[in-house]
């Protein structure tokens, strides 16, 4: 009986595969254009600009590390910067390559663990690969031992030890590979998952197709890591009222809404699709309105002048904005927690993609 | 899709059965949709022994989980609940009652739980930030905290999900569904004594209490712990389904003395719940890599602690398709060293998945779904 039951099971799975076969149009909507573009023109280089700069960063903290001087650290300071930078328009592609790599997990989890830092460098000898160490690597450890604490006035370039330096190398070296990885996972003739992105199989807006991998992706990113994350924990609308500046994510470099902004750019530039089709395009391809009947796209880019704007009445480093026009800060906040809900709630329901990650699920 | 076509071969399985047992010359008891089954119109279901031990499992989960907020736990009244002495429950029925569930718990596993429980009170007696080595409390999310152990094992997670494997799973696997309990030499023909049921009726009806489902199989109603998770899946595996119609039809076929039947539905039965505990396992293993990737220490003990939980849960199948090998490496390796998640990094959390789907390929296709 078993078998009979396996028997049918096998029989299912033809009858209902052959069903799934087709292309998978949504809305009329051809998703090929958009995913070629996307994926060719936005993620790859993205990509690619961030495995070029994490090897810059990378040499330059080894040039460091053989001669620490001025201006060796100087160097290794703007191309942690120019690092830094280049992730800001890679954040919102951690599915696939980046997931199945940890890549955000390697580059930029914030606010770091000082003294999990310490203790790494005091023993000599630490697995960066692990739970423990999540908050002892990644841009902001670099940024750490590279600037020191702020609000301390230190020559940071006489704590610099061969420890120190070799635990910089360490996670530069990590942050490198990771990159690298990612980036020879999408390109053509590496993994080319530039291909698979795009692909017929690929089509559609199923949890496993590229838009709903990409449209959760990016919802999760944004609310998670720029919403909260850049703004809304250090300005304590996120960590329970509590302002917390030293979670900014460039808090050593002080350079934080410089990074904030380049990641809006980065997001409009997906939204739109740069020079090509975009999810603008998507959205008035299948008449998308919000609930007030406007029309999506529009609104939506309207949504990023007014959170550009608010930017725009903000000057680093972040702290002191926090400290000083703490209510233009939570402006900006609030122009995001706009922004999410466009994304999340019109833009996701009227392409079909359902939300699937959770944060902080029930039980 | 997959929950379809199961329903279609469940469906394919209970007309060929039918056909199977058509020799019966009395007209027999079809298969009902609710688990209702009655004798001279009374109900001939009870199962009321293991309603009470989801009730204490539940009691003891919340008390535990009060300790999250601060307060200190009595290692006395935890013992107390698993043992069920000193009236430790707020549940007057539950303390008069009988049954409790440390005599129900798998042997060899009654002092791993207990340490636990007793780990638990140490623990909260002052808890600090848990670290590496140290038990104690750690943000999950921006506005509570949970307490975990030495080896971040959040307690409330341990305790619930380790004893829905331990105690309700390993009664349904090892007594319930055996030979010894509704084999063909159990009675089942002559009433119990003082009820309205066989013996054999009685056993299959203590293995379906274990479940923890409503009696109707309505997913919005009361299904609780092994209800709940199959509720859960049912959407990609079609899990609750499945084993809806193996109760039913199982216990149908006790009524009709249709044996073969019986030992049918009772393998889908062994066979679904170990899928629903790997599944279960993979979904939180998912949770577990997103949590990495985002740095999420907090919630990653959570999901770890209950993705632990579940593939622990596989061990007490006795037909188990998992090897005792590939266990203990997912456990004590995949899971950091002997199971200390402060050591879990991406790789290993993604070779436990992939155990997983190599040893259950039904899975496979829906890996990244669950």
């Amino acid at each position: 009986m078993w078998k009979s039951f396996l028997l049918v099971f096998i029989l299912g799975l033809f009858i209902f595969s052959c069903d799934d076969g087709g292309l998978q149009k949504v809305n009329d909507f051809d998703q090929g254009p958009l995913l070629k573009n996307l994926g060719n023109q936005i993620i790859l280089p993205a990509y690619q600009s961030l495995a070029e700069q994490n090897h810059l960063l990378t040499v330059a903290v080894g040039a460091l590390r053989e001669a620490p001087t001025a201006a060796s650290l100087a160097d290794a300071q703007l191309q942690l910067k120019l690092a830094r930078l280049a992730w800001q328009n890679c954040s919102a592609f951690q599915f696939g390559p980046a997931e199945d790599a940890g890549l955000l997990a390697e580059l930029n989890i914030y606010p770091i663990d000082k003294n999990q830092i310490e203790q790494n460098i005091a023993d000599g000898s630490y697995d960066l690969s692990t739970l423990s160490n999540l908050d002892a690597k990644g841009y902001q450890t670099l940024a750490f031992l590279m600037y020191g604490d702020p609000e301390q006035d230190v020559d940071i370039l006489s704590t610099l030890t061969e420890p120190r330096l070799e635990y910089l190398e360490t996670v530069a070296h990590r942050i490198d590979q990771a990159s690298q990885t990612v980036y020879d996972a999408w390109k053509e003739g590496g993994g080319d998952y530039v291909s698979t992105f795009s692909s017929e199989a690929s089509l559609g807006v199923d949890l496993g197709s590229s838009i709903g991998k990409l449209v959760n992706a990016l919802n999760q990113d944004f609310e998670r890591n720029t919403r909260d994350g850049k703004v809304g924990i250090p300005v304590g609308i996120r960590s329970l009222g509590e302002t917390i500046p030293t979670a900014s994510e460039a808090y050593f470099g002080g350079y934080s809404i410089e990074l904030l902004k380049e990641n809006i750019a980065g997001y409009r530039n997906l939204f739109s699709g740069g020079q090509g089709v975009g999810f603008d395009d998507y959205l008035e391809g299948i008449g998308a309105a919000t609930t007030g009947n406007e029309d999506l796209a529009l609104t939506i880019s309207n949504q990023f002048d007014q959170l550009e704007l608010a930017i725009d009445q903000i000057a680093d480093p972040l702290p002191m904005a926090i400290a000083d026009q703490k209510s233009d800060v939570e402006q900006v906040f609030v122009q995001m927690q706009i922004l999410v809900s466009l994304f999340k709630v019109d833009m996701a329901s009227s392409i079909g993609v359902i939300i699937s990650y959770q944060d902080n699920d029930g039980d | 899709m997959t929950n379809k076509l199961f329903i279609i071969s469940i469906l394919f399985i209970v007309s060929l059965s039918a056909c199977n047992d058509s020799d019966n010359p009395k007209p027999d008891l079809s298969v009902p949709d609710t688990y209702t089954f009655t004798r001279d119109g009374e109900s001939s279901v009870d199962f009321s022994g293991q309603t009470a031990r989801l009730d204490m499992l539940a009691e003891m989960k919340a008390y535990i989980g009060t300790a999250n907020g601060g307060t200190t736990l009595s290692q006395q009244t935890l013992l107390d609940m698993f043992a069920n002495e000193n009236s430790p429950f707020s549940s007057e029925d539950l303390n008069s009652s009988t049954k409790q569930l440390e005599n129900k718990t798998f042997l060899s596993d009654v002092e791993f739980f207990k340490n636990i429980l007793i780990s638990a009170a140490t623990a909260s007696e002052s808890a600090g930030d848990a670290t590496q080595g140290q038990a104690g409390l750690i943000a999950r999310g921006p506005d509570r905290n949970i307490l975990v152990d030495e080896k971040g094992w959040e307690y409330t997670q341990l305790i619930e999900k380790g004893l829905m494997g331990a105690t309700f799973l390993n009664q349904i696997y090892n007594s319930y569904l055996t030979d010894a309990k509704i084999g063909n030499d159990v009675e089942n023909t002559e009433l119990e004594e003082d009820k309205n049921y066989t013996a054999m009726e009685h056993h299959w009806d203590e293995a379906f209490g274990y479940w923890g489902v409503n009696v109707d199989f309505d997913p919005e109603g009361e299904n609780r712990f092994w209800g709940n998770y199959t509720y859960g899946r049912e959407s990609v595996l079609g899990s609750a389904t499945i084993l809806k119609n193996a109760f039913l039809t199982g216990r149908t076929a006790i009524v009709n003395k249709a044996y073969d039947t019986r030992d049918e539905q009772a393998e889908i039965i062994y066979e679904q719940f170990e899928l629903i505990a790997a599944a279960t396992g993979i979904h939180y293993l998912n949770e577990s890599i997103v949590d990495f990737n985002n740095g999420d220490q907090g919630n990653l003990f959570h999901h770890a602690s209950e993705g632990y939980g579940f593939v622990r849960a596989l061990k007490y199948s006795p037909v188990k398709s998992i090897s005792d090998e590939q266990l203990n490496t997912i456990l004590n390796e995949n899971f950091g060293t002997d199971g200390d998640f402060w050591d879990i990094n991406l790789e290993g959390l993604q070779a436990a998945k992939s155990t997983l789907i190599s040893v259950y390929p039904d899975l496979a296709d829906v890996a990244d779904e669950l």
